[in-house]
């Protein structure tokens, strides 16, 4: 209750593409340890999320690869320059390694990065979470009014 | 008494081994059956865009070389390498539906494929007028070079059982000017091109058939690989490029010089099948001119002369259940294999499979290859046996080869 998960809002994916936004792409590993690595090339290219990978035997790459391949989840933790953070959860859908596609995604990030990569992963988002702090404790505090320290709620004395 | 197989299918596969990846299962299933092209896809086949075959080693296993696509790859990036097989064999289809390419069994669509970008340098001709797919082929991520395309021991009678490389060389001929042997200037200026391409090629393979003459036998092979990486060395501005070269098992000298000239980095010397008895049998070219033992021997020289992680064999896995198989069943066969895979492990040689695609130009057109549990199995246990020895099969791999399921599953080590 509380944190309300929504399946795609494109205003949200489309902050993954501001040039201040800090993305941090968290991958499971083969015992399910989470791996988490900051991914600057995550973007929403308006139909899907997109990043690149420049080192092709990352932990991160073979954990995608490993996504792929049994359908594990992999999460995304978006702080946008307005502070305000997302969780999206997201699967793999395509590797891209080699063809016309490729070169592309290869042609523009040795313009942009100056660096070859060694591949390209599509995501599609299955669910998006606001995590902001301000949101997710007015979110707590009406779900959980318990859940609160007595002295928070003493009535203030007359100076 | 007739070979005792597993007789599960894909389904039933999958769900008996859930920690296999399931589209690389796809990829075994689609080389042990082979595929075949709707009308569909072959309607969405562009060939001045898509790759077309009918440059490799081999030839298909329909026997009809041009005018199809050279093959498929999946999602997430896996190669599949297999050639149109007869409809009556009950190969995969390759079909155009829902707007996509697609893969089906028995009319429904279990994946979605992708056809092979045409490399920038195919059509294009050398100063000599040579067609440059004719020197270099390509996959999507690496170079071929197949220098010479006649084996030796045909002409000896020797030549290996599945083996179809001189009847497709004279279809090649015919239909599509190939060269038997290639002028390594016209190769320089053909890799020169195809290096013009951003961002495509990770990785160069030569290969070719065996040529057991000169004063050494091998010395021919020797020395013609040696021009021939020499040549496409000229193409790179650093010593040592990431290469491989499928050469037979030559003497550590010949290695050691192939080595020192040249800017290989790899190499692979297939000795096709882990057993002597049936070594011999399918392989009676290898046998009489190298024979078994020594494959193995010459393996381990190679590790010496190329260091850790730089060599390894190949092998036909699926012949060695061809009758008259020592093999009762194909668990013994699989036990035998690996235990022989794990020896060559223990002195540094790393073990890869093909998936034998019986071709209707080889002795063995007309028999059976393996279950695909068997292959799931195989190929489990190849990359289990890297593993226990810390192997790597960079230089092999998915993307530097794509034509081993085993090497595949190296992806997430
Ligand atoms: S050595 Fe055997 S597999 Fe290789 S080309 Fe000759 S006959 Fe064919």
């Amino acid at each position: 209750m509380g944190n309300e998960t929504v399946k795609t809002d494109t205003a949200i994916l489309e902050q993954l593409n501001e040039p201040d936004a800090i993305k941090i792409l968290v991958t499971l590993d083969e015992q399910g340890t989470p791996h988490p690595t900051p991914k600057g090339s995550l973007h929403w290219d308006g139909e899907r999320i997109v990043s690149w990978e420049i080192l092709e035997s990352s932990r991160t790459n073979r954990n995608l690869t490993r996504a792929i391949w049994f359908e594990k989840p992999i999460a995304i933790l978006l702080l946008t320059s307005k502070k305000q953070a997302y969780k999206i959860a997201a699967k793999p859908i395509r590797n891209v390694v080699a063809g016309k596609e490729f070169t592309r995604y290869y042609e523009e990030a040795q313009q942009r990065r100056g660096r070859a990569i060694a591949g390209v992963w599509f995501f599609e988002p299955t669910g998006i979470t606001d995590q902001t702090p301000a949101t997710r404790i007015a979110q707590e505090q009406k779900a959980h009014p318990y859940f609160v320290h007595l002295d928070q709620l003493a009535a203030k004395e007359p100076q | 008494m007739s070979l005792q197989r597993s007789s599960l299918n894909f389904e039933e596969v999958r769900a008996k081994y859930p920690d296999f990846p399931p589209l690389v299962m796809l990829k075994i299933d689609i080389h042990r059956r082979g595929l075949f092209y709707a009308d569909a896809a072959l309607a969405a086949f562009n060939p001045a865009r898509h790759q077309t075959g009918g440059t490799h080693t081999f030839g298909t296993r329909d026997g009809k070389l041009t005018g199809r696509p050279e093959s498929i790859y999946l999602r997430d990036g896996t190669l599949v390498l297999a050639t149109p097989s007869p409809p009556e064999q009950s190969p995969y289809g390759i079909d155009f539906a829902e707007g996509k390419l697609v893969i089906t069994d028995q009319g429904e669509i279990v994946e979605e494929a992708f056809f092979w970008d045409k490399p920038d340098f195919y059509d294009k001709r050398t100063s000599n007028g040579v067609l440059m797919q004719n020197l270099v082929s390509a996959r999507p991520q690496r170079l071929f070079v197949i220098p010479q395309r006649f084996c030796y021991f045909w002409s000896d009678g020797g030549g290996c059982k599945f083996c179809d490389i001189v009847n497709n060389l004279k279809q090649q001929r015919a239909e599509i000017s190939m060269q038997t042997k290639i002028n390594p200037a016209d190769l320089r200026e053909a890799i020169s091109e195809a290096l013009k391409e951003k961002g495509r090629y990770t990785a160069i393979c030569l290969t070719g058939g065996s040529d057991f003459r000169g004063d050494d036998a091998f010395d021919k092979e020797t020395e013609y690989y040696i021009e021939i990486m020499q040549a496409i060395g000229e193409c790179f501005s650093v010593k040592k490029f990431p290469s491989q070269l499928i050469c037979t098992a030559l003497k550590k000298e010949q290695l050691q010089r192939i080595y020192d000239q040249t800017g290989l980095m790899s190499v692979t010397m297939d000795i096709e099948v882990l057993d002597e008895e049936q070594f011999n049998f399918i392989c009676p070219g290898k046998a009489k001119w190298i024979g078994y033992q020594e494959w193995k021997r010459r393996l381990y020289d190679a590790v010496e002369v190329f260091g850790e992680n730089r060599v390894n064999t190949g092998i036909v896995s699926g012949t060695e259940l061809v009758a008259p198989t020592r093999f009762k069943s194909e668990d013994e066969a699989l036990e035998i294999v690996l235990k022989e895979a794990d020896d060559l492990a223990a002195h540094g040689v790393s073990t890869v499979n093909m998936i034998w695609q019986p071709r209707p130009n080889s002795d063995f057109a007309k028999a059976q290859n393996g279950s695909l549990e068997y292959y799931v199995l195989l190929a489990k246990g190849l990359q289990d046996i890297r593993r226990k020895h810390n192997l790597s099969i960079d230089f092999d791999d998915y993307r530097r080869c794509g034509n081993h399921a085993d090497s595949d599953l190296a992806r997430v080590f």
